[in-house]
């Protein structure tokens, strides 16, 4: 409770721009960072500043490219790129300027006052040396005089409290014998051990699981308020910035584009920048409307044009002359909002770079109030009712389908398992099985989107891959559109594999480098055989025009485009031969938010018109709300919860799929600190031995005897199908923050 | 503002334009910039001038022998006569076409036959794995020259032996290479992809992997190519290479030896243009592997070639 005053407080007279600059623990001023490269200079960073008050959080958000890392890498001296060419402004740690220091002086106060904490944790800890000497290693560096027996006893203490179980035992241990969840609290435990008075963090969550990723975000305030320190939060994820930040610093093209308090930012945006990010992000406390994605993509940092890097995506631009001509300042903003609620005094100050900073708040909402539900999510919804009848009927006997012509599933799946073999010895016979799929049914009817949603190892990727044969099942039936997977002969199966076709999560990995683009959207046709060169290149002009790209582009390389356009031409290449089944594994997890919202519209105008089904893979809990009829969640290798997806989201009986909705970071800071949870302790256990009975049970609120000796079977419940044994009353657990 | 705006289009698409023959054009580009790969390129087309057009750049015919033995150089002779009174010079020029033929021939012999290899060895996996790799060990546990030796003792002398003898010791680098870069590749998403899109082995493997290796693979050749002009000259040394009486800087250097009290001179002019041949493919090689990427050397090596 105290914490959270102190932390009101610093809040009110950072809102003081002078004032907040001598309070203020870290000062970034003017900071200007160029880059030499091939095609030019590039400035990363224009002239950014900000400023982070003790034991205040401050989220720096942006999408790739917009310089939110390399602003405080390079004010702190920690970028050493051979093309960096020029680092210039001012930076004040504590009042000293740190770009004028001496390397050595820099290092030492660097490693006294500034601690760091990295996307991937597992990479930041040393493999070869114990995890407890690694954090010894730094509080006696920085205070020789403690012995090392008082050394092992902090850090032992340290490790409690980052919540590392058997801190004790675990001291002796190495990274390899953690998970990444369990690295990331020894590297911030390393990172708190100093009691630094600024904290770095980079991403910290980006690499781990959502239910993972609230426990972090959970221990990083605990660590924020524990030392006090000014901690910089560098985040592309708004969910992320609004449960933790207090003050926000919205960064586009290399500039500071809009910095205000958590709640201003997220219910009255000064910048337009920020409004489109928040109208393009599929979020569950919202109706599941159609996405208002920014259209283009981020400028190149080459040759910046004169006036707003934005002007050219802006909504409310209008392609207005000053737009174009002079670059907006950093200027405060604090106007009366377009309701006339003013909120001068009570939150800090807001700054806005846009010559209309009153324009930008009514673009919040407006995408949403403008354009009604998706008509598809309401048709899931009465359809689902349908279902539910021949969900209770047809479940005594599975394999019995109801094969009308029209309702025959493009893909059914029964009891599908996949095991692989973890060899040791002289001999290398397999001494363990890791059970990566064990034991999933699904179904898909034409013209629908099944979303299949799990944490990292569930093996939905796997699931994917067993479709194709790309990797062959151990046993179960996979029937693509009426054919027999598993027993197609090789002719057979390549057959399947071209009405069948897959986009993968990283454009950048799944394009042939050494193809055009063209070349690669007509590979699939090239293989049919059936049409001609000419044919093919009509073909291929025809699909770009469908995916958005333009066709003169068709003779470039992948090299030359963006995720986001590399994604519409894999999308376009699956395209290619009207298949009846897209599986779409990850498509648009390496990709900016508002790219994102691009591709899902793409995706959904691409179904409607073809009636293609999708199987859509995804860790995103939001994004597979945004385009999925039916929703199949998995962990450790079965499925424990399945059905219409407004069944699944909004009453979830499963108590993991709870968790889960639960654990997803909501993009409202408004009441948060009632949000505060870990809904989900531990991490998940290691597939080569998951646990007996119901395979969730270990980090199971309603765990008992009865969970471990039976495993409970996927039946119907509520309208879709749970597996659990407590199905009908899980409701007293927390209720996740859906809304309809 | 309309000026402004129209400056930033133009600006846009010229830079949308002009990246597509930068990235055809980039390796190219990045060979260039290095002035030692450069002076080798030149050099190598100079020597490959002098072997197509040998019969009209030459004074004399190779194997006339209208002149007094072992002769100085001279305006006439320009490097002198052999020891039965043929040009040196002439002889010299027409034996550039030995060493470049039998070097760039055995290194296309060794890549024709050792990257189907590696790359059947890599994709593939498994049994197909463990042949193809035990084949290559047995090449490698034979030293290169005496593989060589024994194959032209068994298939007797002859250019094209020769090549074939050379080109076979070179099997295991490119087997090796080909496969290591095929495994790298082979569970990559976009040859995943193109399994997934149903197509069969071979054209996954010949049409979507094979295009991705090329280029350690073409460094590779420069670098046997030059590996093998040398072993050229050294089996024609022990008499093993070209067959008298046709014109081979290897040959030459034998029979100077015998006269290196005579005329000193006689050998020196074949083993200059020996080093020069492969001063300039090793250039090429360094230049390639450093345009090619730098995952095949470390950045320190390249910035100071």
């Amino acid at each position: 409770m105290s914490a959270a005053h102190t932390r009101e407080s610093d809040r009110r007279t950072a809102s003081e721009p002078g004032a907040g600059r001598a309070e203020a623990v870290l000062s970034i001023r003017d900071l200007v960072v160029e880059f030499t490269t091939p095609a030019g200079t590039v400035r990363a960073v224009d002239s950014v500043g900000y400023n982070v008050g003790r034991a205040e959080t401050l989220g720096v958000v942006g999408e790739t490219g917009s310089g939110k890392s390399v602003t405080v890498l390079s004010a702190l001296g920690l970028l050493r790129a051979p093309n960096l060419r020029k680092v210039t402004g001012q930076v004040l740690l504590d009042g000293e300027s740190l770009l004028d220091l001496p390397d050595r002086e820099l290092r030492r106060r660097l490693g006294r006052d500034v601690a760091m904490i990295f996307q991937d944790p597992i990479s930041a800890l040393n493999p070869v040396q114990r995890v407890g000497h690694q954090i010894a290693e730094g509080i006696r560096v920085h205070d020789p005089g403690v012995s090392a027996k008082a050394a092992r006893a902090r850090v032992v203490e340290l490790l409690g409290k980052v919540g590392v179980p058997h801190p004790e035992a675990r001291f002796d241990q190495y990274p390899h014998q953690f998970s990444g969840g369990m690295c990331q609290r020894a590297v911030i435990a390393m990172a708190i051990a100093n009691r630094p008075k600024v904290l770095i963090a980079d991403e910290p969550t980006t690499a781990l699981d959502v239910s993972v990723q609230a426990q972090i975000l959970e221990l990083l305030r605990v660590a924020a308020d524990e030392t006090g320190a000014a901690t910089v939060l560098i985040t592309h994820d708004l969910g992320v910035v609004a449960e933790t930040a207090d003050r926000v610093c919205v960064m586009y093209a290399g500039r500071v584009v809009e910095t205000a308090g958590v709640e201003q930012i997220f219910a009255q945006p000064r910048h337009p920048y920020t409004a489109s990010l928040l109208n393009s992000l599929p979020r569950l406390d919202m109706p599941a409307g159609r996405l208002t994605p920014i259209p283009g993509q981020p400028p190149d940092l080459v040759d910046a044009a004169p006036g707003c890097a934005f002007a050219p995506r802006c909504p409310i631009g209008r392609d207005r002359a000053v737009c174009h001509e002079r670059r907006p300042e950093l200027l405060p903003a604090d106007l009366a909002g377009p309701d006339g609620q003013a909120s001068p005094g009570s939150g800090p100050a807001s700054f806005s770079a846009c010559h209309f900073p009153a324009e930008a708040a009514g673009l919040v909402g407006a995408g949403d109030s403008g354009s009604p539900g998706r008509p598809a999510v309401t048709d899931g919804a009465s359809s689902a009712t349908a279902d539910d009848a021949s969900h209770e009927t047809t479940d005594d006997a599975p394999h019995e389908a109801t094969e009308d012509a029209s309702d025959r599933p493009v893909l059914r799946i029964t009891e599908v398992v996949k095991r692989f073999p973890v060899r040791s010895g002289v001999f290398a016979r397999p001494s363990a099985w890791v059970h990566a799929v064990d034991g999933v049914s699904l179904r898909i009817r034409p013209g629908q989107t099944l979303g299949l949603v799990g944490e990292s190892g569930c093996g939905k990727s796997t699931l994917a891959r067993l479709l194709l044969r790309l990797h062959e099942a151990s046993s179960g039936e996979i029937v693509v559109d009426g054919d027999d997977v598993g027993r197609a002969g090789k002719a057979e199966l390549r057959r399947i594999r071209r009405r069948v076709q897959m986009v993968f999560q990283d454009p950048y990995a799944s394009l042939n480098p050494r193809l055009t683009v063209g070349d690669n959207v007509a590979e699939p046709l090239r293989l049919d055989g059936g049409f001609s060169r000419a044919a093919r290149r009509r073909r291929v002009l025809e699909l770009f025009g469908r995916v958005g790209l333009r066709p003169e582009h068709a003779d470039r390389f992948p090299s030359e485009f963006s995720g986001g356009q590399r994604q519409r031409v894999a999308i376009a290449r699956a395209l290619a031969l009207e298949p009846r089944l897209l599986i779409l594994d990850e498509p648009v997890s390496a990709l900016d938010v508002s790219v994102q919202a691009q591709v899902l519209n793409l995706l959904d105008d691409l179904q409607r018109e073809s009636g293609m089904a999708y199987l859509f893979v995804s860790h995103d809990l939001s994004v597979v709300r945004q385009v999925a009829d039916e929703v199949a969640v998995m962990y450790l290798g079965t499925v424990v919860e399945s059905g219409p997806v407004e069944r699944v989201y909004a009453d979830p009986r499963h108590p993991y799929t709870r968790a889960l909705l639960a654990s997803v970071p909501v993009p409202d800071p408004a009441g948060r600190d009632r949000r505060r949870r870990t809904p989900l302790g531990g991490d998940v256990p290691s597939p080569s031995d998951p646990p007996s009975g119901c395979r969730f049970r270990t980090r199971c609120p309603l765990a008992e005897q009865r969970c471990a000796d039976e495993e409970p079977p996927l039946r119907p419940t509520a309208g879709g199908r749970t597996a659990c044994h407590f199905a009908e009353d899980t409701h007293h657990l927390r209720q996740p923050a859906v809304r309809p | 503002m309309t000026e402004g705006t129209t400056q930033a289009m133009t600006r846009d698409t010229d830079a949308a334009a002009s990246p597509s023959r930068r990235r055809r054009f980039s390796w190219a580009r990045r060979f260039a910039r290095s002035r030692s790969a450069l002076v080798g390129a030149a050099g190598l087309v100079l020597l490959i001038m002098l072997a197509v057009f040998a019969p009209w750049i030459a004074p004399f015919e190779p194997n006339e022998q209208g002149a007094q033995h072992l002769l100085g150089p001279s305006t006439s002779h320009l490097l002198g006569t052999d020891e039965l009174g043929r040009d040196i010079a002439s002889r010299v020029i027409h034996g550039t076409r030995a060493s470049l033929v039998v070097g760039f021939g055995a290194a296309a012999v060794g890549a024709l036959l050792g990257v189907p290899l590696g790359l059947v060895a890599g994709y593939l996996g498994r049994w197909a794995d463990t042949i193809a790799m035990r084949l290559i060990d047995l090449l490698l546990a034979v030293p290169g020259i005496l593989l060589a030796l024994v194959i032209i003792t068994m298939l007797g002398p002859g250019r094209l032996n020769l090549i074939l003898a050379i080109g076979i010791g070179a099997i295991p680098e490119f087997g090796r290479l080909t496969r290591a870069a095929t495994l790298a590749l082979r569970e990559r998403d976009f040859v995943v992809a193109s399994r997934g899109m149903g197509a069969s082995t071979p054209d996954t493997m010949f049409r979507t992997v094979l295009p991705n290796v090329l280029g350690p693979i073409v460094v590779q050749l420069v670098v046997t190519a030059s590996l093998a002009v040398v072993v050229e000259a050294g089996l024609s040394l022990l008499g093993l290479g070209t067959p008298p009486p046709a014109p081979s800087w290897g040959a030459m250097l034998q029979d100077a030896r015998s006269y290196l009290y005579q005329s000193p001179w006689y050998g020196v002019f074949p083993g200059l243009c020996l080093a020069l041949t492969v001063f300039c493919l090793d250039r090429i090689g360094r230049g390639l592997q450093l345009a090619v990427g730098t995952a095949m050397t470390d950045g320190t090596r390249g910035r100071t070639v």
